[in-house]
């Protein structure tokens, strides 16, 4: 069980972003039409939202379309941890402002690694063969 | 255009006689046609365009049969075959194991493709009312992504075993379809033709495996397993056939030949065949029927023939130690459910993978597709599954059950068994003298008492012993006492002695003795669980609260893990969970069932589970997966629910009752009188496919160990109210709703819990004013 808060968010039809204040961080989201994270002691650790997710106007990542689920692998805040588990509601381009130094989808219900080839840079395409899988990005 | 079929018809009976007929080869362009004509005199080729809809389902409904080659353009409707993409990507492509036809490996280029699945003409289809065909979706190709994943099935065979039900048609039509984009690309022409050839042989033939059956779903290592099997020969003319029996038992690489038994269907008749063995292995037992004749001298039945394979077919069976001893093992942690000790917020769903409902599941058990679909629940991120037991306790329900529970096992799942249902009045089992026991529980105007019975309590409690002595060393069962209950003043004569004497009887008519009756009963058939030997968690079971069926927290206050069921909207869902939340007893709230009764509610899913998760739900179950087969006849039960209702009914009667059957026909039989996965289902049907319903629903599973539920800190704590009137649930669960509205968090205390004194009571009178409320709480920016 992590340590952390769940706060859970969820709009209507006109609301498409919102931001919340958790001690020191202020963090906005796109809501589609709903959006969740864990704040725990060392940050965010876990967020789900649409559009752009930023932690005190620092981009943590872009989703063109959907939702991008998050989770921090390692423990740390989403924007530095330098593995994340990711998974999109559709096929989409996802933008990191890092570099991803490589992918991996896991697959079937053990969850096996497999390495996924993808350009250099800080862009995940994930099409609909990807959008299946949970995604282990490393930066 | 027309002018082709015209000339079909008259090709019907060239071959053998009046059967089998022409077999269309329809493909989407002339260039198909110029490039498969020939192939065996069997086929006709025909451009899509040259076909009209009407005659196409006009041939097939009269038994004709056809090969479809390309993309799935307006199939008719009454075809009952949808399509997907499963990507828009080029998919691999290999032949599917157990495929009727014999198949070539490698053969296939990566292509753009569609899958089929079952589509019903209507969704809410009435058994007798609205056609079924009684056929089986038969892969034949396997489209695998990248990872090697099947993700579709882009040849399949519907293969009609027996005519419709309710318009008597199709029967014997075998369409086969091979849904590729550019069919001339995935396959050269060359073996385009060998592909076809296996397909003319088994047309030629005019024989056809109907149904391949084990008396049961489960065995134990040296109990004999009895295989029927049933052949139709559709010539004119008797034919000789051989049967071919074969298993492969786990761990085995290849199938061994148990009997083969040479056998000569008269004209237009069908013939039987049986084999047993004794199985030496625990696991799945895979168990195949080839069907064999030689081409040449089929009509000769003096001639010593070598017979080729013209069909075949597979079922199963699961064999086990002589105990339904499994894991993983289910419990609880606090708010948790846990499996193998793991907390996590968990994804379930339910399971009754045929048309006719699960009342016609155990009776018609295929342990192959279940073996198949489990594998693909655990693969969408599922880890329970919900089932309801068979109201007959026999040999056939019961090791068709034990097969389940063994096949989840085998996947990781955890089984939500549920008892007891409100669908049907009675109960059967096997007494201590060998006689069954049929017991009525519910009398046709028992409408206040709805769920449960408060009679024949002995019996419910040897029926339910039957089940925890059967499965007490099975670690991957929740015990559901009841599945949907209302209860509602009942009155001494809808109860036994003994539950007249109980101090809960005893008490004056509320909703608070309601809730207490039911608790009580819970406590009775938990204990029998309990003497019994077996120790899972245990769920009393959902109270229609909001209705004023009784308490649902209170009544489910000694349950191990405590359920809500919402068909409401999102947000409703969220507010009456946080009515019945159990927090403050530090125990588990399951969002048991929720759903919409459309078929693929992509969205209405996916928000649930987020509201869901919000509300502190330890996990959230949709109704349902979908449905896997056609059953081969209607459901036997009679419709209890369809009731006419007096012009005054009791008042004590579940109101709501009285407008569910409204449209169900009379005609229609089954406890609810249509396949329920239909309009309710997430997945593609026939296939262990999830279709974007089931996908959004188990998104979440992999993040689920970060999401476990924890004690919540939050300073505003609002007391839920003892129900003291039948309609405080629905009065106040409306107001939680203001509390989410206000971003407010906050923490549920029960009226059995110590809240603080300056707890929000939550009571119309507390929160009729919003200004009120506005300066009560702290609200987030």
């Amino acid at each position: 069980m992590e340590d952390g808060t769940l706060y859970s968010l969820f709009g209507d039809a006109s609301t498409t972003t919102a931001s919340i204040q958790v001690n020191t961080d202020e963090i906005t989201m796109g809501l589609q039409p709903h959006a969740m994270l864990i704040h725990g002691s060392s940050g965010i650790l876990f967020a789900e939202s649409a559009g752009a997710f930023a932690i005190n106007k620092n981009p943590v990542f872009t989703t063109q379309k959907g939702r991008i689920i998050v989770a921090s692998r390692d423990g740390a805040n989403i924007s530095q941890s330098s593995k994340l588990l990711v998974r999109a509601t559709e096929p989409t381009r996802v933008t990191f402002p890092r570099s991803i130094r490589s992918l991996h989808a896991l697959v079937g219900p053990s969850q096996q690694p497999v390495l996924i080839p993808n350009p250099p840079g800080n862009t995940l395409d994930i099409d609909t063969e990807l959008v299946r899988y949970d995604l282990q990005v490393q930066f | 255009m027309r002018t082709a079929i015209a000339t079909l018809a008259l090709f019907a009976s060239s071959l053998f006689g009046a059967i089998p007929s022409k077999v269309l080869l329809i493909v989407p362009d002339e260039e198909g046609v110029k490039a498969l004509s020939g192939i065996a005199p069997i086929f006709e080729a025909v451009s899509r365009r040259a076909i009209a809809s009407d005659v196409l389902e006009k041939h097939a409904a009269e038994g004709g049969s056809f090969v479809w080659i390309g993309p799935p353009q307006e199939l008719p409707p009454a075809f009952w075959i949808g399509t997907f993409q499963p990507a828009s990507t080029k998919l691999g492509i290999e032949p599917a194991e157990g495929a009727p036809i014999d198949l070539q490996p490698r053969s296939f280029q990566p292509s753009r493709l569609w899958s089929g699945f079952i589509k019903p003409t209507k969704e809410l289809a009435y058994h007798n009312v609205i056609e079924e065909p009684r056929a089986d979706l038969i892969p034949l190709l396997e489209a695998r992504d990248r990872f090697g994943t099947i993700v579709g099935y882009p040849g399949f065979l519907f293969r009609h075993y027996a005519p419709s039900l309710a318009a008597n048609r199709f029967d014997g039509s075998e369409q086969y379809y091979f849904l590729l984009e550019d069919p001339w690309a995935a396959l050269t022409p060359a073996k385009w033709k060998d592909l076809l050839q296996a397909i003319a042989l088994r047309f030629e033939s005019g024989v056809q495996l109907t149904r391949v059956k084990a008396d049961w779903g489960a065995y134990s290592v040296g109990e004999k397993v009895r295989i029927d099997a049933e052949v139709s020969n559709r010539r004119n003319h008797a034919a000789a056939v051989s049967l071919r029996f074969l298993i492969k038992e786990s761990g085995d690489s290849d199938f061994r030949t148990i009997a083969e038994h040479r056998r000569a269907p008269t004209a237009e008749g069908a013939i039987a065949a049986r084999a047993q063995f004794i199985p030496r292995k625990v696991g799945t037992c895979q168990i195949r029927v080839q069907l064999l004749q030689d081409p040449k001298l089929a009509s000769e039945l003096s001639a010593s023939a070598n017979p080729v394979v013209v069909d075949k077919r597979d079922t199963g069976v699961v064999v086990h130690d002589g105990v339904i001893r499994t894991g993983p093992v289910v419990s609880t942690s606090g708010l948790n459910i846990t499996i193998d000790r793991a907390a996590s917020f968990w994804i379930g769903t339910h399971y009754y993978p045929s048309t006719s409902w699960w009342d016609g599941t155990w009776r018609d058990f295929r342990s192959p597709i279940v073996d198949r679909d489990f594998a693909a629940v655990r693969q969408a991120g599922y880890r329970i599954a919900r089932i309801w037991i068979d109201p007959t306790l026999d040999e056939e329900s019961l090791r068709a059950m034990d097969a389940t529970v063994l096949l989840a096992a085998k996947h990781g799942i955890i089984l939500d068994v549920c008892i007891f249902t409100q669908w049907g009045p009675r109960i059967a089992f096997e007494g201590d003298d060998g006689e069954l026991k049929s017991i009525e529980l519910r009398t046709g105007s028992d409408f206040n008492v709805y769920g449960i019975s408060f009679r024949h309590l002995d019996a419910q409690k040897e029926y339910v012993s039957k089940l925890a002595q059967r499965w007490k060393n099975a670690r991957n069962i929740i015990f559901n006492l009841a599945n949907e209950t209302y209860v509602r003043d009942p009155d001494e004569s809808q109860m036994d002695a003994e539950v007249r004497r109980w101090p809960e009887a005893l008490l004056p008519r509320s909703p608070d003795r309601d809730t207490k009756l039911f608790r009580r009963w819970a406590q009775e058939m938990t204990a029998t669980i309990r003497k019994a030997g077996a120790t899972q968690p245990v769920i009393p079971g959902f109270l229609f609260s909001s209705m004023g069926g009784g308490d649902g927290y209170l009544g489910n206050r000694d349950g191990d893990i405590s359920p809500w069921h919402s068909y409401m909207s999102p947000e409703d869902t969220a507010a009456t969970l946080s009515y019945v939340d159990t927090a403050c007893s530090d125990r588990p709230i399951l969002l048991e069932e929720f759903g919409k009764g459309t078929w693929n509610s992509v969205e209405h899913y996916d928000q649930v589970i987020h509201y869901a998760l919000a509300a502190g739900a330890s996990a959230a179950m949709s109704y349902e997966w979908g449905v896997s087969w056609m059953s081969p006849e209607l459901p036997p039960h009679a419709t209890f629910l369809n009731f006419s209702w007096p012009e005054k009914p009791d008042p004590r009667w579940f109101a709501a009752l009285e407008g569910v059957p409204k449209g169900w026909p009379r005609v229609s039989s089954g406890f609810f009188p249509a396949a329920s996965g239909f309009p309710y289902g997430s997945i593609y049907h026939g296939t262990p496919f999830p279709a974007e319903a089931a996908s959004a629903v188990g998104r979440l599973a992999t993040f689920g160990p970060m999401l476990a539920r924890k004690p919540s800190r939050a300073g505003t704590v609002v007391r839920v109210p003892k129900a003291e009137r039948y309609d405080l649930m629905s009065q106040l669960f409306p107001h939680l709703k203001l509390v989410w509205s206000r971003h407010v968090p906050y923490q549920v205390a029960q009226s059995d819990c110590p809240a603080p004194a300056d707890a929000l009571q939550l009571s119309a009178e507390a929160l009729k004013s919003s200004g009120q409320t506005r300066s009560r709480f702290p609200l987030l920016p």
